[in-house]
């Protein structure tokens, strides 16, 4: 059994040490695809939020290394042909990354999987003091005369309705099959305020081609509505120190990839990946990294963001969801992650807690009634805490063998503890979420990759602040089991 | 013995260095003239799904490869929820076919030479049309060229038997294309995301045989022109004049219509659209017609091919023959081309013979670009002048003009108010707007047929619908929005050139 599991280790990683070498015979560039490589041209043109989202945003894209000082230009879109004319230049910031020895906590790391890519560029800046509600374009420059498109992106309104949509895990087959996903919805939900991409991005975020296709299959649509990126484990890569130390970091792709905003109360090596985002008093959106080992720091920093959020909402994004029964955790890290983290959030009364990891679509809520259970079967208004939702948007998907998923909420499986209850789940469908707001109501909707609603469900605060949860027809309709859907395989033949 | 083994692993070691040397030109011949963007590779790009004779039933896919890759292959499966939708796709086999693109035979000048793609090797032009499939079903397709090399998955719709349909209209894009006219077709991607197909009226580029013109035109396209199947008419700049190469004077009397000249062979390489006509051969996916669905038949027209007088007879035949409900005509020059300018004799001809054809048959819209500007007029059998602005009446056919592109064209209005004279009311200029990109989203449901001509920031320019209340009486109703202020003189803001745009 042993000696199964030896061998079983080995031959990915003897397969991982031989792929570079034949796709790329002494380093040549050949075989890497044009739509990974970097050129004078910009690409990975990516919007983020400003803390205040409103009135900034900020635009980070890469080039070539032959590319030095750049620039990016803004204005306020007018319906006229020339609308550019009067577009200001800013300077951008310039990051040199070498992506065949990247720089981590834990010392240099040789990206096995960039041979031969040598360094790029990657150019930032944030624009501040903007209109909230209005239409803005934008382009960006690589080289002198190489300019991206004008793009044109609305800040969000400083109040009334806000929407946005929630991603689970990419991962896997992103440009072939997560492309699908992003498309629709952006085809269903052009209009988005924000994306949010629940964490897992990528599966080996050392290796720059699945970066390259994160970014391909967004495309212009993460250029034209901002994307609120959280960590996952995926986002992490081992990597052995000069001493022979082996250790899990935060792959050293994301900051030069990403701007935002920046919570100087936390130490430097959680920046840019816990962070918060304040739409007016309506929406407060707190993007947590679940992705490492320990949590004093980041729920100190989340405890009193909270307690001082005076927002209508509270949001709460992390890539694990940490309120899965202790029978589950697999490691003191989920331990300590679920007391340090979810005591937070039960203490404040987070209103949703947006998640993936799991790869599958779980969606349930802690609640004040005693007769939950029978209220979610009829469908009556339930007075809710917190809800907590699990997605997975990529073409990976858990096959729970002996049972279902639904054990990852706490329900009535005898541990004891007061958890969220699942409400309305499925297997083998990645999924889009859509979420909107409106005053003190939120309408949630779950789609599927061919747009078609899967679950849906609405929160309302009343004046004490307590919810009331109403699920929606489409939340009753038949479930999407492994038995009564089409095969599912797995996801190693995609790329 | 030693002596030997190093001199074959020196030997090894500069015979691998020169297959790698060979490897990178060959991938990659122009890869220091070339963007990005416009290189071929063995990757598909250029990927554009077009419209069929049966769109309830087929689509048509094309896409470009390097000439490395001779055999390509195209997937399609129905679209499901599933995670793996994809496992039981079912595998297309390509026509390909070679473009030369630095040069082209004339066919009376020999080889000409296209200075503008001087040193760009050969590419590969690779078609599918996907037929028997189910009316108003999500497919999900994808496009190979190299072995292994993969398109991702897109997905589209097939037209809807009966029930609601939308389009939009794009007029020229033209110029500054990838820079520009990117951010029009975004607004309209985002203002009609379930549009289920686009028009484009011709002058698709500014240079017919410019290889990067045609690259930015699948740039600021390829946010949507893989999901939505396209239909498209060339316009004069879609086509290539040896006359005007040759330096023949263009006002020579007859030349504007009689020179010598064919489509782009980037036109029919690129879009596989219908060849359904009986006409010249030089009008195969220039001149065609659609029969969209029960609804809807469009008939494409090309204003700059040959044989005028004998598209009009087929589209007279054509329109007889057709009893769907909406019958809208589609081409690059507008019936008042150069209404209040200097129209040429050929031209004021044209629009006799077309004129004659729309009102021997009751079309209901005729759309077409050219003018780089907004215009929509309307015909009836009587004075319209008498109504104004927001005052619904019977109307024959609505004419509209739209561009996308950063050429700024002036309507002359003018010219429109004597043309109404000249008719005694019965062509007027219903609404106008200069220096602003406008792309036209219609809805057709039942009898009703609406617009709404909207610019690039999200506005509506103008509104209107149609009504069809009996066969003889078809009702058109403004719009708030076409009461609003006219886009000319100082309501615009302040133009310039666009020839500092790439």
């Amino acid at each position: 059994m042993k000696c199964f599991t030896l061998v079983s280790l080995l031959l990915p990683l003897s397969l991982m040490a031989l792929a570079p070498a034949a796709a790329h015979p002494g380093h040549g560039q050949s075989q890497v695809a044009l739509w990974q490589q970097a050129s004078p041209w910009p690409d990975r043109i990516v919007l983020n939020p400003g803390a205040d989202p409103s009135r900034s945003f900020s635009l980070t894209w890469r080039t070539d290394a032959s590319v030095g000082r750049t620039v990016a230009e803004l204005v306020e879109a007018s319906e006229d042909t020339r609308f550019d004319q009067f577009a200001q230049s800013f300077e951008a910031d310039t990051q040199r990354l070498d992506l065949e020895v990247m720089p981590t906590e834990n010392g240099p790391h040789e990206g096995l999987f960039n041979h031969g890519l040598g360094k790029v560029h990657y150019h930032s800046i944030t624009f501040d003091a903007l209109k909230p509600d209005t239409l803005y374009a934008y382009r960006v420059r690589g080289d002198r005369g190489h300019w991206s498109e004008w793009f044109q992106t609305r800040t969000p309104a400083a109040e009334g309705p806000l929407e946005f949509v929630y991603f689970g895990d990419a991962q896997n087959g992103i440009r072939s099959h997560w492309s699908r996903v992003i498309r629709m919805a952006y085809q269903t939900v052009p209009n988005a305020d924000f994306f949010l991409h629940a964490g897992d991005l990528v599966d080996k975020s050392d290796s720059d081609q699945e970066w390259a296709e994160w970014f391909a299959a967004g495309s212009f649509i993460h250029s034209v509505i901002p994307s609120v990126p959280v960590r996952g484990n995926h986002e992490n890569i081992t990597v052995v120190s000069p001493e022979g130390k082996r250790q899990r970091v935060p792959t050293p792709m994301w900051r030069p990839q990403f701007t935002l905003p920046v919570e100087q109360a936390l130490p430097e090596t959680l920046h840019e990946s816990n962070y918060q985002l304040n739409y007016g008093d309506r929406l407060h959106v707190f993007v947590v990294d679940s992705a490492r080992k320990h949590f004093e720091d980041t729920a100190a920093w989340l405890d009193q963001a909270l307690a001082e959020s005076n927002a209508t909402w509270k949001l709460v994004t992390m890539h694990h969801p940490y309120f899965v029964p202790d029978h589950l955790a697999r490691n003191k890290t989920d331990l300590r992650r679920k007391a340090a983290l979810g005591a937070v959030i039960d203490k404040h009364e987070v209103d949703l807690v947006l998640t993936g990891h799991i790869h599958t679509y779980l969606r349930g809520s802690a609640h004040w009634d005693e007769d939950h259970m029978a209220r979610t079967l009829t469908g009556e208004p339930q007075s809710v805490k917190t809800v907590y939702a699990i997605s997975a948007a990529g073409a990976k998907n858990s096959v729970f063998p002996d049972e279902t998923p639904t054990v990852f909420y706490h329900g009535d499986n005898g541990d004891g503890q007061q958890g969220p209850r699942l409400e309305r789940y499925a297997d083998n469908t990645p999924m889009f979420q859509h979420i909107a707001i409106d005053g003190e109501r939120i309408e949630y909707k779950a789609y599927t990759a061919i747009g078609t609603v899967y679950d849906a469900f609405s929160l309302e605060k009343g004046e004490d602040g307590r919810k009331t949860l109403i699920n929606g027809e489409a939340s009753f309709g038949d479930l999407r089991l492994f038995d009564n859907t089409a095969p599912y395989s797995n996801a190693y033949d995609l790329q | 013995m030693k002596t030997t083994l190093q001199n074959l692993s020196k030997l090894a070691a500069s015979l691998a260095a020169s297959l790698l040397l060979v490897g990178q030109l060959a991938a990659h011949p122009n890869h220091a003239a070339q963007p990005p963007w416009q290189a071929p590779t063995k990757w598909p790009d250029r990927i554009v799904a077009t419209v069929t004779e049966e769109p309830t039933t087929s689509f048509s896919v094309s896409w470009r490869t390097a000439q490395t890759v001779g055999v390509a292959i195209a997937e399609i499966v129905e679209a499901s929820p599933d995670v793996r939708f994809d496992l039981g796709a079912q595998a297309k086999k390509a026509d390909s076919q070679l473009l030369l693109l630095d040069q082209m035979e004339s066919p009376n000048d020999g080889t000409i030479h296209f200075v503008e793609n001087q040193g760009l090797e050969p590419v590969i032009h690779h078609q599918v049309t996907f037929d028997d499939l189910k009316p108003d079903t999500l497919y999900a397709y994808r496009v190979r060229g190299a072995r292994g090399h993969w398109s991702a998955w897109y997905q589209l719709k097939t037209a809807p038997a009966e029930g609601p349909i939308q389009f939009v209209f794009f007029g020229d894009a033209q110029t500054s294309i990838r820079s520009h006219i990117s951010r029009t077709v975004a607004a309209a991607y985002k203002a009609a995301p379930h549009a289920q197909f686009y028009m484009h009226g011709g002058d698709l580029v500014n240079t017919a045989e410019y290889d990067m013109e045609w690259a930015e035109w699948f740039e600021a396209g390829g946010r949507s022109y893989r999901m939505v199947p396209n239909l498209m008419v060339p316009g004069n700049h879609d086509y290539i004049n040896f006359s005007s190469r040759r330096g023949e004077a263009r006002q020579e009397t007859g030349k504007l219509f009689a020179a010598e000249k064919i489509v782009t062979p980037w036109w029919n390489a690129q879009f596989r659209l219908p060849t359904n006509n009986d006409l010249h051969d030089d009008l195969a996916g220039t001149a065609y017609d659609v029969r969209y669905n029960e609804q809807l038949h469009i008939f494409a027209i090309d204003s700059n091919g040959v044989d005028f007088e004998g598209q009009m007879a087929w589209l007279d035949k054509q329109l007889k023959a057709s009893d769907a409900k909406w019958r809208v005509v589609t081409m690059h020059h507008p019936l008042f081309s150069f209404i209040g300018g200097n129209e040429h004799w050929a031209a004021a001809e044209r629009r006799v013979q077309l004129l004659e054809t729309l009102e021997a048959n009751d079309v209901d819209l005729v759309i077409t670009g050219h003018r780089h500007t907004y215009q929509r007029a309307r015909s009836s059998d009587y004075d319209n002048r008498r109504y104004n602005v927001g005052e619904d009446h019977k109307v024959d056919t609505v004419f509209v003009v739209t561009a996308s592109s950063t050429k700024a064209g002036n309507t002359k209005k003018e010219g429109w108010d004597r043309y109404s004279d000249q008719t005694d009311g019965r062509y007027t200029l219903s609404r106008y707007g200069n220096q602003s990109p406008i792309f036209t989203i219609i809805d057709i449901d039942g009898d009703t047929m609406s617009f709404s001509s909207q610019n690039p920031v999200g506005e509506v320019y103008d509104s209107f619908t149609l009504t069809k209340q009996d066969a003889d009486n078809k009702i058109l109703s403004d719009g708030a929005e076409a009461h609003g202020i006219t886009r000319d003189g100082e309501q615009m803001g302040p133009y310039k050139k666009w020839d500092d745009l790439r």
